[in-house]
């Protein structure tokens, strides 16, 4: 399976990143250099059993699910 | 009343190759060390100022600790109109920011990136890491 992040830079300047194809935490290894590279802070993760992660970010209030 | 507006970047615009690139990417000069133009006659310093044609106020950038803060007059909307979104006065200029510093890194790993942009300015970044 491909394994791909999908990254969404949202008008309001929420970024979002979204893991497909990874398994167990590796998608948090594979989305950390962007979450460095973007400076995304105080950020929150949630696990999803069928969705490998999900990122959602706003300076002062970011979120993580995977 | 006009007055220079500081605005937080929901992204740390760090990246100073990346921030240029962007502000290219939306048709704007990029001067270094220079004067900011804002209402009437005041001026601001910016280590880079961006200035469009069709804004009449200029855009400072300036570091704080590593991150550039974004310094603008935004009155009459000119450089939100250029640089933003109804929802953040930067959101175009922050998001293809951040599509730039991904897509080096994503590329750095070797990985392939497919970038489109929707009609409520969405900009949606694919990489595929294989």
């Amino acid at each position: 399976m491909t394994r791909e992040i999908v990254i969404k830079y949202h008008p309001d300047g929420n970024v979002e990143i979204e893991g497909h194809g990874f398994i167990g935490k590796e998608c948090l290894s594979a989305s950390k250099p962007f979450e460095v590279a973007l400076g995304l802070d105080n950020i929150t993760r949630e696990m999803k059993p069928d969705e490998p992660k999900r990122i959602e970010q706003q300076r002062g209030r970011n979120k993580v699910s995977t | 009343m006009s007055h220079v507006t500081r605005t937080e970047s929901p992204v740390a615009i760090k990246d100073k190759a990346a921030l240029v690139s962007a502000a290219q990417k939306l048709g704007a000069e990029v001067l270094f060390d220079e004067e900011a133009r804002g209402w009437s006659s005041l001026r601001h310093r910016g280590e880079i100022v961006l200035r469009h044609p069709e804004s009449r106020y200029d855009v400072a950038l300036n570091r704080v600790e590593g991150v550039y803060e974004l310094n603008a007059d935004l009155f009459g909307g000119g450089v939100e109109k250029v640089y933003g979104t109804k929802e953040h006065p930067y959101g175009k200029l922050v998001a293809l920011y951040g599509a730039e510093v991904a897509r080096k890194v994503a590329l750095l790993r070797g990985y392939r990136v497919e970038q489109t942009m929707d009609q409520r300015g969405i900009v949606t970044q694919r990489v595929v890491v294989g």
